[in-house]
C-alpha cells in the first residue's frame, strides 16, 4: 500500500519531467551526429557522383549550424552545407538536370518535381539535397532543416564556427 | 565515298581565375582600409594643444600637419584604388554573364556536333549526303563564331586585369599618392557629402543624384562616411553593400584592437559583438555565389551596429533587389537583435531557394530587422540575459516606430529598382507583423503582404489595412496568433486576429502545429518549413494560383481553441503523454528485478 502510494507522486514527476522536455541531451548530440554522418556520406558519395558525370571541378564548400527556432525557443539545429563548383559546359544544361535527376534516384533521393529546370531537390531522411546547376556554376546544398534537439546542444551547435569542407579528388 | 567535314569540338572557355566574389573581397578590403585611413587623417587635422605656447606649439601643429598632410597622400592613392578596384569587379562580372552565355553554347554546339557524327557514322548510303553537308557547313559556321568570340572574352579578360594592374601601381608609392592628393580632379568630398546629407529621406533624389556621380566620386563619399552611404535609402543595393562591408571591416579591425589594449567602453562592446554576429552570418554564406553576376550572394544592405538599444540594426539579402523580378523581404518579431541574424538567414534562404525553384524569375530575399523590437524571454521570466519588455511587448508604440522605418526602407527599394518594377512582398512575423501592418496602413508601396504568427494587426480588415493582398499564416495551436481580437475573443493589445474570417485576408494553409504545452512556441516558429513555406514561395514568386488555402477563423471548418483552451489542451495532452511514459517506466522497474523492489 505504502509503495503503491509512494509511485504516485514519482509517477507524477515523471510524467511532468519525461513529457514534457525538448530531449535530453546525448539523445539530442547523437540526433546531430548522424546527421552530420549522413551529410559526409551523401558529400562523398552521390554529390561526388553529380560532379563526375557534370564534369565539374574546383569545389569550395562550408558547413554551418544555426538553430531552429528563436533565440527563446531555440527549438533545434539547422545544419547546412553548401559547395559550389565550375563547369565549363560538357554537358547541355538539359543533359545536366536528367543526368542529376536520375544519380539522386539511384541514390534513393525522393525528387518530386523532376522537370523544375532551376534547381535539382531531393529528399532522404533529415537531409534535403538541393543542386542549382548552370552553364558555368553548380551550386549544391545538403541541408537538415532542422534537427530537434534540447536548448543545450542547439546553442552549442549554433556557437560552433563555420567550418571549411574537404573535397577528396 | 563522300568525306563530310564536321568541325572539330569547340575548345572551352577558361576558367576564371580573378572572379568577381574575389574582386569583392579585394575592394572590401582596400574599402576597409581606406575607412579607417581617413578616420586617422580627419582626427589628425583636427588635434590641436591650446595649452602649449611659443616653439613648442608651433612644433606640435607643424607636426601634426605634416602628418595629415602625407595621410591624405594615402587616402589619395587608396580611393584610386577602390576605384579601380570597383571597375575590375564590374568588368569581371559582365565577363562572367559572357562566360554563362558562351559555355551554354559551346555545350550546344558541341553536342549537335557529336550528334551529327553519330548519324554519319549511321548512315549506310549516300542518300543523305547533302543533309549532312549543310548541316556540316552550318555547324562550322557556328563553331568558328564560337571560337572567336571566346578569344575576344580572353583578351577582354586578360585587358581587364592589365588594366587593374596598371591602376594600382600608378598609386603604390608616397610620390604617387601625393600627386593624387593635389589632383584638380579629386572629388569634392565635403561638398558631395553636404549635398547626401540633404537629400536623406527623399530616397528618389537621392538615387537620381547618386547616379550622376563619377565611379571616384561614389567611391570617395563611400570611404569618407560608409555609414551613411551603407545605410542611404535609396542607393543601390550593391554599392550599399560595399560600404556596409567596410563600415563592418574598420568596426572589426578598431575595436578588436581596442579590446585587446582594455579600452572598449561598453556601447564598443555591444557594437563588436554585434559587428561579430553579422561576420559570423556572413561567413555562413560565403561559398553561396550570385549565379547571375558571379558575386556574392548576399548583399549588407542596412548595417547600424550602436543602433536600437545596443541590440543594433541589420538587413542582408540574398539575391539583389534592385534587379530581381521577384523581391520579398521580412521582419522577424519579439527578442530579435543582430545575435538573431544567423538563424533568421536560414529561415530567409529556405524562403529564397524556394521562391527560385517556382521558376518564374529571378528573386531577391531580404531579411530586416532595423527596428527596436521588444527583449527579453517571454517563457522564463528569470533568465539572466533580460527580463521580458513587457511594455514593449503589450503597446504598439514600438511596432509603429518600426513600421515608419520600414516604410522608409521600402521606399528606398522602390527607389533604387532598376528595369521593370520588381513584384515586392512584405512579410511580417511575430511582433514583426504589426510593425509590417502599421507599414501597410500608412502606405507601403508592396504587391502582397503575408503576416504569419500575427499577436495583431491595426485594422479590423485586410481592405481597411492596404490594397495590397494580404495572405495570412496562422497556426491554430500557435498561441501568439490567439492574442488578437476575433471571432472567440481574443485579448487584442495589439490588434485584430488577422486569420479571423471577418478580416477578409486569404488565408493560406499551414498546418495546426503540435498540440503539446512545450511545443507551442516551436509552432510560432515554423512557418518557414513545410507547407507554410510553400505557400509563402507561391505567393512571393507571383504564383498565387498554386497557393492552397484553409478556413478563416469563424468560417465553416474554421473552428479553434482560444488561447485558455489550448494552453489547457495541450498542458493535459503533455501530461497525458508523461503519465504513460511515466507508467511505463514504473511497470518497468516495478517488476522483480527491478529498482523498486526492496
Amino acid at each position: 500500500m505504502m509503495r503503491a502510494l509512494g509511485t504516485v507522486p514519482l509517477t507524477l514527476l515523471l510524467a511532468l519531467g519525461l513529457g514534457g522536455c525538448g530531449g535530453n541531451d546525448d539523445d539530442s548530440r547523437q540526433a546531430v551526429e548522424d546527421a552530420v554522418r549522413q551529410a559526409d556520406e551523401t558529400i562523398d558519395g552521390v554529390v561526388h557522383q553529380v560532379a563526375a558525370a557534370l564534369h565539374l571541378a574546383g569545389a569550395q564548400g562550408s558547413r554551418s549550424f544555426t538553430i531552429c527556432g528563436e533565440s527563446y525557443a531555440p527549438r533545434g539545429v539547422v545544419m547546412q552545407n553548401f559547395l559550389r563548383f565550375t563547369a565549363s559546359g560538357e554537358l547541355t544544361q538539359e543533359n545536366a538536370f536528367v543526368a542529376t535527376v536520375g544519380l539522386l534516384r539511384d541514390d534513393g533521393w525522393t525528387v518530386d518535381d523532376p522537370a523544375n529546370r532551376v534547381s535539382v531537390v531531393g529528399t532522404k531522411g533529415p537531409l534535403t539535397l538541393r543542386v542549382e546547376i548552370h552553364p558555368t556554376l553548380v551550386q549544391v546544398g545538403v541541408t537538415a532543416p532542422c534537427i530537434e534537439t534540447s536548448d543545450d546542444i542547439a546553442e552549442e551547435y549554433a556557437d560552433r564556427p563555420t567550418a571549411d569542407l574537404t573535397w577528396s579528388s | 565515298m563522300t568525306i563530310i567535314h564536321v568541325p572539330a569540338h569547340v575548345p572551352a572557355c577558361p576558367i576564371m581565375v580573378s572572379t568577381p566574389v574575389g574582386a569583392q573581397r579585394l575592394g572590401t578590403d582596400l574599402r576597409a582600409v581606406a575607412v579607417a585611413v581617413k578616420n586617422v587623417q580627419g582626427w589628425a587635422s583636427s588635434i590641436s594643444a591650446p595649452e602649449w605656447e611659443g616653439d613648442t606649439a608651433d612644433a606640435h601643429d607643424h607636426a601634426a600637419t605634416r602628418f595629415a598632410v602625407r595621410l591624405d597622400g594615402a587616402e589619395a592613392a587608396l580611393d584610386r584604388a577602390v576605384t579601380a578596384a570597383d571597375l575590375f569587379e564590374e568588368r569581371l562580372a559582365a565577363l562572367f554573364e559572357r562566360r554563362t552565355t558562351l559555355t551554354a553554347e559551346r555545350a550546344e554546339v558541341n553536342a549537335d556536333i557529336d550528334t551529327l557524327s553519330t548519324e554519319i557514322a549511321a548512315a549506310t548510303d549516300e542518300s543523305r549526303v547533302p543533309e549532312f553537308e549543310r548541316r556540316a557547313a552550318r555547324l562550322t559556321t557556328r563553331a568558328d563564331g564560337l571560337v572567336a568570340r571566346i578569344d575576344t572574352w580572353v583578351r577582354d579578360r586578360d585587358a581587364a586585369e592589365a588594366d587593374l594592374v596598371a591602376a594600382l601601381r600608378g598609386v603604390d608609392t608616397v610620390a604617387e599618392g601625393v600627386q593624387a592628393a593635389a589632383d584638380p580632379g579629386r572629388p569634392d568630398v565635403a561638398a558631395l557629402t553636404t549635398r547626401l546629407r540633404g537629400l536623406r529621406g527623399d530616397p528618389t533624389g537621392l538615387a537620381a543624384w547618386w547616379a550622376t556621380l563619377s565611379r571616384a566620386e561614389q567611391e570617395a563619399l563611400t570611404t569618407e562616411h560608409p555609414e551613411l552611404v551603407g545605410n542611404a535609402d535609396g542607393l543601390p543595393i550593391t554599392d550599399r553593400d560595399e560600404a556596409n562591408r567596410a563600415a563592418l571591416g574598420r568596426d572589426l579591425d578598431y575595436l578588436t584592437q581596442r579590446r585587446d589594449d582594455g579600452q572598449l567602453s561598453a556601447a564598443e562592446k555591444r557594437v563588436l559583438e554585434n559587428a561579430t554576429y553579422v561576420r559570423d552570418a556572413l561567413g555562413e554564406y560565403a561559398d553561396q555565389i550570385d549565379p547571375e553576376t558571379g558575386a556574392a550572394l548576399a548583399n549588407v544592405v542596412v548595417y547600424q551596429p550602436g543602433l536600437h538599444s545596443g541590440d543594433g540594426g541589420i538587413a542582408i539579402s540574398f539575391g539583389n533587389p534592385d534587379t530581381a523580378d521577384h523581391v520579398s523581404v521580412n521582419v522577424p518579431g519579439l527578442t530579435s537583435e543582430t545575435s538573431s541574424t544567423s538563424g533568421n538567414l536560414a529561415k530567409t534562404l529556405a524562403l529564397h531557394q524556394a521562391a527560385l525553384d517556382e521558376g518564374k524569375g529571378t528573386v531577391a530575399s531580404v531579411y530586416w530587422l532595423d527596428y527596436d523590437a521588444p527583449s527579453g524571454n517571454p517563457i522564463n521570466p528569470f533568465d539572466p540575459l533580460g527580463q521580458l519588455d513587457f511594455g514593449g511587448v503589450a503597446l504598439t508604440d514600438k511596432a509603429e516606430a518600426g513600421g515608419e522605418r520600414f516604410g522608409d526602407f521600402i521606399d528606398g527599394l522602390r527607389a533604387s529598382d532598376e528595369g521593370d518594377r520588381a513584384h515586392l512582398t512584405a512579410i511580417g512575423h511575430s511582433y514583426g507583423s504589426t510593425a509590417v501592418g502599421y507599414a501597410l496602413h500608412d502606405g507601403l508601396p508592396v504587391d502582397d503582404a503575408i503576416i504569419i504568427g500575427s499577436p495583431g494587426q491595426p485594422t479590423g480588415t485586410a481592405a481597411e489595412l492596404t490594397g495590397a493582398d494580404v495572405w495570412v499564416g496562422s497556426m491554430d495551436h500557435d498561441p501568439v496568433s490567439l492574442l488578437g481580437t476575433g471571432d472567440r475573443g481574443g485579448i487584442g493589445a495589439l490588434g485584430h486576429d488577422p486569420a479571423d474570417v471577418d478580416f477578409g485576408g486569404h488565408r493560406f494553409e499551414t498546418g495546426d502545429g503540435a498540440l503539446r504545452v512545450e511545443k507551442l512556441l516551436d509552432n510560432h516558429s515554423s512557418y518557414f518549413s513545410g507547407t507554410s513555406l510553400d505557400n509563402m514561395a507561391h505567393v512571393v514568386a507571383g504564383n498565387e494560383g498554386e497557393v492552397s488555402y484553409q478556413p478563416g477563423r469563424g468560417a465553416p471548418g474554421g473552428d479553434y481553441l482560444t488561447l485558455s483552451e489550448l494552453l489547457a489542451v495541450s498542458t493535459t495532452a503533455t501530461v497525458g503523454d508523461g503519465l504513460l511514459a511515466g507508467g511505463t517506466w514504473l511497470l518497468e522497474h516495478l517488476r522483480p528485478g527491478g529498482i523498486m523492489v526492496p
